[in-house]
């Protein structure tokens, strides 16, 4: 697999300081993730069911905090 | 990315092996390969295309407008042949070695081929394997084979991005001409990550509305089933309306590139009013300037004849050196006296002057010379020879103005015909210029552009009513969801999947808002980029500002703020297009290798010092496909030269139709 720790360019710097301006932690992180996701599988065959499984991960951490 | 090499084998006009060395320098980052058309030039293009994107690749190949071809046609024929003499199987690959984030790869696609004959007895090729394999080169030099997928070219360089990275001269010129608005907008789209942001969008709305049925089909309580309901159908109706406005602005986007359209043929095609008025006032002229040629045709045709006593003038001098002569010789005793009435007398009868001159009973000549005779015979001596010469001279100026007036009226007439000539000229001209509109009319053209105007209109209606509707649909939903939250707390299962609908909706929410910021932040990125780098290119257009609109329109406007991409040349377009391919890369920071299939094709060769030397500071590796003479010629090789870290020239077997790499 090509090198995961690459430098983030001014592009992405830019889309990670938008994300940061969204102030509900749960939904940045949903968001960072799916991106993510998406940039891996951009060619096609995307795993819809990885963003179901981010959505839920979420969905259950705030149920546990309720309960 | 850094290309480091590409073998080929069997592959196109290439029998057996070859290798090409592409890695560069940041001081040389230039390599070249110059090729006559048909010699294999593209052939390594489409080498280096397969090599990376295998199966994708071929794809394109077959889907292509132009040169459609399945990768089993690259099978060399040498080699096919040489095959089925040996009655074995052809092996046709090609190996690419790379670099990306400091490890270095290669990528091997081949292909098995049988050679067989087809109903007319043609050699073709028959496959029998197709194999991809990518390794890993690892420091110690082990060679580690890796997965090849979709997923590690995604993170180098995505098959619909590289077309803005590898491609040829018709694609980088497409770019800036009128219209090309919705294939920027696609290649920032694509470059720019605008695109992820896109889908994450779309992926989580749909993940959503997988939630929301989930919720409803669990609902329990005639109530909160209702409500379910009419939540659900609020949310079909938002996605329609929602789809209706996506129709809707691509829509608005094709009526905005066909006004685009027909305003730049508008704007050649006034001139022709304009040509067609001038031509009528030349046409006029010509008619004046025929009839006062005509006239003047006619005056020197009665100044020709008035002329024939010009010749009296050329028999002036010699006559009088006769009559000098005659009367020294008649004063010696040589002549007898009456010579000049005997003289007289016989040119009379000759009707004929004594300069050869013929003339008829009764004309101004003959009655000069008879009274010439009249006065001889009156004489006593030696007076006629005066008198005649009295009248020669009499003559001579009467001839002297003739002439000036002939002289005159001939310059006068040489000016007509000249302006004559330059009136024509310049009509034939004009009808050049006229044949080379557009055979479009202005009214026609008019019309349309009236009618596309008109459908901006009714369309940018229809796009404010369902931007309303929507606005309506969503308030609506935001009064169920209340209601149906209100009555699924009750109901635990119903609460955690409205729970995940909401995470996963308002996450698509977000992302929506965020597209429209970094969507406008990445067009301004490119925007500025594009009209630095068009500078660099055209330092000549200084006068030219470039301009990307918010409808992703490349356009370049002049020192009036009025549009002039039309006035721009072939040269300069192509200009502003690598100067916007440079500006989406940059902005990316992908810096993948710039490979361009004849970048100066079309081009004529003032443009080619501008582009040649340019291209070298542009990117960290260009390769570059040339065609000698043409391409490569004293102005390119000037600025590519020092900067190309390898240059091959493929040698070309006419007969075996094979080529051969020699690196110079």
């Amino acid at each position: 697999m090509a090198s995961k720790t690459q430098k983030m360019t001014k592009s992405q710097q830019r889309l990670f300081d938008l994300f940061k301006e969204v102030e509900d932690e749960d939904l940045r992180e949903i968001m960072i993730e799916v991106v993510f996701l998406e940039g891996k599988h951009r060619s096609g065959n995307f795993p819809r069911k990885k963003v179901r499984d981010i959505v839920d991960a979420v969905a259950k951490l705030q149920e546990l905090k309720e309960d | 990315m850094h290309l480091e090499r590409i073998e080929i084998q069997n592959f196109a006009s290439y029998f057996k092996e070859h290798s090409i060395d592409l890695a560069c320098t940041s001081d040389k980052p230039v390599v070249i390969v110059l090729g006559g058309t048909g010699e294999g030039k593209t052939s390594i293009f489409d080498a280096i295309n397969w090599a990376l994107y295998g199966t994708e690749y071929e794809r394109d190949l077959i889907n292509r407008r132009m040169r459609k071809r399945q990768i089993i046609d690259y099978v060399n024929e040498t080699a096919l042949r040489d095959a089925e003499s040996k009655k074995l199987s052809v092996e046709m690959s090609c190996t690419l070695y790379f670099e990306h984030g400091g490890v270095h790869y290669y990528i091997n696609q081949a292909l098995v081929a049988e050679p067989t004959r087809d109903s007319d007895g043609t050699l073709i090729p028959r496959q029998k394997d197709r194999t991809t394999a990518l390794y890993e080169i690892t420091p110690s030099g082990n060679h580690k084979r890796k997965q090849y997928d979709a997923i590690f070219l995604d993170e180098i360089l995505p098959n619909n991005v590289k077309d803005y990275f590898l491609f040829d001269s018709d694609r980088i010129y497409n770019l800036s001409s009128p219209g090309a608005s919705q294939e920027v907008r696609e290649a920032i789209f694509r470059v720019v990550d605008l695109e992820l942001i896109k889908n994450a969008e779309k992926h989580l709305s749909e993940i959503a509305t997988e939630f929301r049925r989930a919720a409803d089909r669990e609902a329990k309580g005639e109530e909160l089933t209702k409500v379910s309901a009419d939540y659900e159908e609020a949310w079909e109706n938002l996605y329609a309306l929602k789809e209706q406005e996506e129709i809707l602005k691509e829509e608005e986007q094709a009526i905005k590139t066909q006004i685009s359209k027909y305003e730049a043929k508008l704007e050649n095609l006034p001139d022709s009013r304009e040509l067609q008025g001038q031509r009528s006032v030349l046409l006029n002229q010509l008619e004046q300037v025929a009839g006062e040629g005509g006239q003047i045709e006619l005056l020197l045709g009665d100044i020709r004849e008035e002329a024939t006593t010009a010749a009296l003038k050329l028999a002036a001098d010699p006559l009088l050196n006769l009559v000098t002569e005659l009367d020294s010789r008649r004063q010696k005793g040589l002549i007898p006296k009456k010579v000049s009435q005997k003289l007289l007398e016989d040119l009379l009868e000759l009707n004929t002057c004594i300069c050869g001159t013929k003339f008829e009973d009764g004309d101004q000549i003959h009655s000069t010379l008879c009274a010439r005779l009249e006065a001889e015979r009156g004489k006593t001596s030696g007076q006629g020879q005066l008198e005649l010469l009295y009248q020669l001279s009499t003559a001579s100026e009467f001839v002297n103005d003739a002439i000036g007036d002939l002289n005159k009226k001939d310059k006068e007439y040489h000016r007509l015909t000249d302006l004559r000539i330059e009136l024509d000229l310049a009509i034939k001209q004009l009808d050049a210029e006229l044949d080379n509109l557009p055979l479009e009319d202005y009214g026609a053209l008019t019309s349309e552009l009236r009618e596309r105007r008109n459908a901006q209109i009714t369309n940018a209606r229809k796009l404010q009513q369902v931007a309303d509707r929507i606005v309506d649909c969503e308030k609506q939903i935001k009064a169920l969801e209340k209601q149906r939250e209100n009555l699924g707390k009750k109901q635990k299962k119903v609460r955690g999947l409205q729970l995940r609908e909401s995470l996963a909706q308002n996450a698509a929410k977000k992302f929506e808002e965020i597209y429209k910021v970094f969507a406008e932040d990445s067009r301004q990125a490119v925007e500025k980029l594009t009209k630095q780098e068009f500078h660099q290119f055209v330092q000549s257009a200084s006068a030219y500002e470039v301009a990307l609109s918010k409808d992703y329109e490349l356009q370049v406007l002049d020192s009036l703020g009025n549009r002039a991409l039309q006035r721009l040349s072939m040269g300069q377009s192509q200009c502003l297009s690598l100067a916007f391919i440079t500006a989406i890369s940059r902005v990316s920071e992908k810096n993948p290798p710039l490979v361009i299939d004849m970048p100066f094709g079309r081009l004529d060769r003032g443009v080619h010092d501008q582009i040649s030397n340019r291209l070298p500071k542009i990117a960290s590796q260009i390769i570059l496909f040339l065609i000698p003479e043409i391409e490569w010629n004293e102005v390119t090789e000037k600025n590519l030269k020092p900067k190309a870290r390898h240059i091959y020239d493929i040698e070309f077997d006419e007969e075996n139709r094979e080529s051969t790499l020699v690196k110079i």
